[in-house]
C-alpha cells in the first residue's frame, strides 16, 4: 500500500470505531456528535472534492453524488428530529472502503503487468580499470565488459566471456523454458539472468540493443486506447446527468402528485429514495473495470510473447474474420532447404556431386545444397567453374564435366530433362547424362500447419496466403498447409491492392488481420485493420508499421492472440452487462423504496469488487 | 517535441477528464493520459516554453482532479 492508501485505511478504521461507538445506547446529542465526527473523518475529502467540482463548474461526478446523498441523509435526519446520522456515515464508509479496494487492486495489477511489459534495465554493472561501477545502460560503450548477477536483467546485447547461466527470455520471445547459456553464446538485452554470474562483452550500444526496440514499441502503448474505453468515458458523461435528472424527478413528482390528489406528500420519504437512487447510479465499476481489463489483457499477451501497441488492437483482433498471411519468413522458414533427391538410390552421389560443383558459389541455392551435404567427406575442389547466370553452374570434377542447374542449363548442353515436381529443381548431370535432381523448397515452419488449423478454431473464416514468390511455389505451399486461397508473384503494391480488395469483401463488423515480417510488408501492415509483425528480432520497418508483434516468430501465436483477444472482449462485455444489470435492479428497488441507502452503496461496492476481480482474469493466457 | 511524464492520477474517469483539460492548454499539440500506465505523453507546440506549458497543464488537470500529480 502506498502512503495515500494507508492514510485512507486509517481514516476508515477511525471512522468505523466511532461508528460502532455511536451504535451504543447513548444520549441523542452524544451520538449525533460521534456520528458527525465519524462522517467528517472518513468523508472530508469527498466533500472537499465535491465543493471543488462545483466551484470549477464540474458537477455530477462521483464525489458530488456521494456528498449530496450523504448530506441529504443528514438533512433528513435533522428534519425528522431523530439526529441519527448512521446512514450517512455508513454510506461514506462503504464508499471509501470501495475506493480503497479499487485503488489497491488496480495498483497491484499495475505493478505486476508493468513488470511484464517494462523491460527497461535500470543499470549496467560495467568493469572499468579493474573495478565494477554501476552506470546507466546508455553510458556503456561497445566493447566494454559488464557483469550480470542472477536476478538482474541483461542491459545490453553482447556475448558471454566468463561464467554460465540460464536465462529467462520470456519477455522477448514468450518462451517460458529457461535458456542455458555459456561462454561464447550471445545474449539479448531484456532477458533475465536466472542462475549464475556472467561476464558479458558488450556488442551493441543501448540504443541499438534489442531491448530498446521493444521499449519504443511498448511506449507507444500509452498513447493508444480502445474504443470501448472511450465509450465508457462518453457513457459516464451522458449517464450521470441523466440519472441526476431522474433522481430530481423522483424527489419532486410523486409528492406533487400526492398533493394534487390531496394526499400527504411524504417529502422526506421521496427525497430519501431519490438520494438512494443517486448513490446507486455511481458508475465506478464500469469506469474502472474496462480499462483494467484491457490492460490486464495486454499484460497477459505480453507474457505469451505478443506485444500489442494499444488496447484498441485487442478489440480489433477479437473480431478478425479474415487472416492474410505472408509466406516467406512468416509461415516458412525463409530459407531454402533440400527436401527431396531423386532418384533416391543415387542420393549420396547426386548430393555430393552437387555440393562439389556449388562449393564456390554464393548463390542462396548453393548454400542450401551445401547445408544439406553438411559435414560429409571433404570435397575435391572443382576445376574450370563456369556460372551461367539464372541457369546454373558447370565444373570439372575428377576429370568429368558436371552440370548443376535448371532446365535452361540442361537445354544449353542438349540434355533432355525428366519430369520433376513443381518447385525449385536443380538437375545434376555428369558427362552429358542426367543423374537426377534435387528438389529445394522453402520449408514451412514446424508449427505452420497447426497454426492454420488453429486459426479456423479461433473463428477466422478466410485464410489467404500472399507471397512475392512464384505463383506455382505459393500454390504448392498453400496446399501443403491446407490454406484455401493463395496468390503468388506479388509485388508490395500488389499485396496492398489485394488486401484492399479483401477489406472491401469482409463481412460488416469484422476485421482483417495481416501477418508479415519483411520490410516490403510494411505498407500492408499499416493498411490492414490489424497488422502483426513477426519477430521483435526481425525487420524494424515491419515492427514499426505493425499494431502488434509476435516476439518469437511462431505463427501459432496468431490464433492464440485472437483467442486471447476474444476472451478479453468477453470479460469486458460481462462486466458491462453485469454492472448495468445490477445497477438497473438497484435503481428500481431504490425508486420503489425497497433498498436502503447503505444497501445501495454496498451493492455498488460489491459490483465493483467483482468487476475488478473479473477484469484481472484477462491476465491469464490460453494454453 | 514529445515528452513522457510519470503521473499520479486516482481514477480512470479523472484521467480522461484531466486529458481533456490538458488538451485545451495553449502550447499543447497532443496529450494522452494513460490511467493504467500512470503516464502522460505530451506533444508541445513548436517553440513553446515547455516549462510554462507543463505548469499550465498541471494547473488545468488539478482543476478537474485535485490529486493530479506529475512526478
Amino acid at each position: 500500500m502506498n502512503r495515500k492508501q494507508k492514510k485512507r485505511l486509517w481514516r476508515i478504521i477511525a471512522a468505523a470505531v466511532l461508528f460502532v461507538l455511536g451504535l451504543l445506547p447513548l444520549p441523542t446529542l452524544a451520538r449525533a456528535v460521534g456520528f458527525l465526527l465519524a462522517y467528517l473523518t472518513v468523508g472530508y475529502d469527498v466533500l472537499w472534492r465535491a465543493a471543488l467540482g462545483v466551484k470549477n463548474g464540474r458537477l455530477l461526478d462521483e464525489s458530488f453524488l456521494m456528498a449530496v446523498a450523504s448530506l441529504g441523509a443528514i438533512a433528513i435526519a435533522v428534519y425528522e428530529g431523530s439526529y441519527d446520522f448512521a446512514e450517512a456515515v455508513a454510506v461514506m464508509l462503504l464508499y471509501q472502503v470501495g475506493e480503497l479496494f479499487q485503488s489497491y487492486a488496480v495498483g497491484k495489477s499495475r505493478q505486476s503487468i508493468k513488470a511484464i511489459l517494462a523491460l527497461r534495465p535500470d543499470f549496467a554493472t560495467v568493469e572499468r580499470d579493474g573495478t565494477l561501477v554501476r552506470v546507466a545502460p546508455e553510458e556503456v560503450a561497445v566493447g566494454e565488459a559488464i557483469w550480470v548477477a542472477p536476478g538482474e536483467r541483461v542491459p545490453l546485447d553482447g556475448r558471454i566471456e566468463e561464467g554460465e547461466s540460464t536465462l529467462d527470455t520470456a519477455a522477448l520471445t514468450g518462451e517460458s523454458l529457461p535458456l542455458a547459456v555459456s561462454v561464447g553464446d550471445s545474449l539479448l538485452s531484456g532477458s533475465v539472468n536466472l542462475s549464475g554470474r556472467i561476464k558479458v562483452r558488450v556488442e551493441k550500444s543501448f540504443s541499438a540493443s534489442t531491448v530498446s526496440g521493444i521499449l519504443r514499441l511498448s511506449e507507444e502503448m500509452a498513447s493508444k486506447k480502445a474504443k470501448t474505453e472511450a465509450f465508457i468515458t462518453r457513457f459516464a458523461r451522458v449517464y450521470t446527468p441523466l440519472v441526476c435528472l431522474a433522481a430530481l424527478l423522483l424527489a419532486v413528482l410523486p409528492p406533487l402528485a400526492s398533493l394534487a390528489l390531496s394526499l400527504s406528500p411524504l417529502w422526506a420519504e421521496w427525497i430519501k429514495r431519490a438520494l438512494t437512487f443517486l448513490v446507486i447510479s455511481c458508475p465506478c465499476a464500469l469506469v474502472v473495470s474496462v480499462p483494467l481489463t484491457f490492460f490486464a489483457a495486454m499484460g497477459g499477451a505480453g507474457r505469451m510473447g505478443i506485444l500489442f501497441k494499444g488496447a484498441g488492437h485487442i478489440e480489433a483482433l477479437a473480431k478478425a474474420k479474415i487472416a492474410v498471411l505472408d509466406k516467406t519468413g512468416t509461415l516458412s522458414q525463409g530459407a531454402f532447404s533440400v527436401v527431396d533427391i531423386q532418384p533416391a538410390e543415387r542420393r549420396e552421389e547426386i548430393l555430393s556431386l552437387a555440393a562439389t560443383v556449388e562449393a564456390g558459389s554464393n548463390h542462396p541455392l548453393a548454400k542450401s545444397v551445401l547445408a544439406a551435404y553438411g559435414e560429409g567427406a571433404a570435397l575435391a575442389p572443382p576445376l574450370d567453374v563456369t556460372e551461367y547466370s539464372g541457369e546454373g553452374v558447370a565444373a570439372t570434377v575428377a576429370g568429368k564435366r558436371c552440370l548443376v542447374g535448371n532446365e535452361k542449363l540442361l537445354r544449353r548442353f542438349g540434355i533432355a530433362p525428366v519430369a520433376a515436381p513443381r518447385g525449385t529443381v536443380l538437375f545434376v548431370a555428369k558427362e552429358n547424362t542426367l543423374l537426377g535432381y534435387l528438389l529445394l523448397a522453402d520449408a514451412p515452419k514446424p508449427t505452420a500447419s497447426a497454426a492454420i488449423s488453429a486459426l479456423r478454431l479461433a473463428g477466422v473464416e478466410r485464410t489467404v496466403l500472399l507471397s512475392g514468390d512464384s505463383a506455382a511455389a505459393t500454390a504448392a505451399f498453400a496446399e501443403s498447409l491446407g490454406i484455401e486461397e493463395a496468390e503468388g508473384s506479388l509485388l508490395p503494391a500488389d499485396k496492398v491492392a489485394k488486401v484492399e480488395a479483401l477489406l472491401a469483401e469482409k463481412p460488416q463488423g469484422s476485421t482483417l488481420v495481416f501477418v508479415g515480417d519483411g520490410i516490403n510488408d510494411a505498407p500492408v501492415l499499416s493498411r490492414a485493420d490489424i497488422g502483426i509483425a513477426m519477430g521483435g528480432i526481425g525487420s524494424d520497418a515491419a515492427v514499426e508499421a505493425a499494431d502488434a508483434v509476435i516476439m518469437d516468430d511462431n505463427p501459432e501465436k496468431l490464433a492464440k492472440g485472437i483467442r486471447h483477444a476474444k476472451r478479453c472482449m468477453g470479460i469486458v462485455k460481462q462486466n458491462i452487462g453485469f454492472s448495468l444489470f445490477i445497477k438497473g435492479g438497484c435503481l428500481l428497488l431504490g425508486a420503489l423504496g425497497l433498498a436502503e441507502m447503505w444497501l445501495a452503496v454496498f451493492a455498488d461496492v460489491g459490483v465493483m469488487v467483482l468487476a475488478v476481480c473479473n477484469a484481472l482474469r484477462a491476465m491469464q493466457t490460453p494454453k | 517535441m514529445t515528452k513522457r511524464y510519470q503521473i499520479e492520477v486516482d481514477c480512470a474517469n479523472c484521467a480522461a477528464l484531466a486529458e481533456a483539460a490538458a488538451a485545451k492548454v495553449e502550447g499543447v499539440v497532443a496529450v494522452s493520459i494513460h490511467f493504467m500506465m500512470q503516464e502522460m505523453t505530451l506533444t508541445f507546440a513548436e517553440g513553446a516554453n515547455e516549462k510554462a506549458v507543463l505548469k499550465a497543464v498541471l494547473k488545468a488537470c488539478r482543476r478537474v482532479e485535485p490529486d493530479f500529480q506529475i512526478l
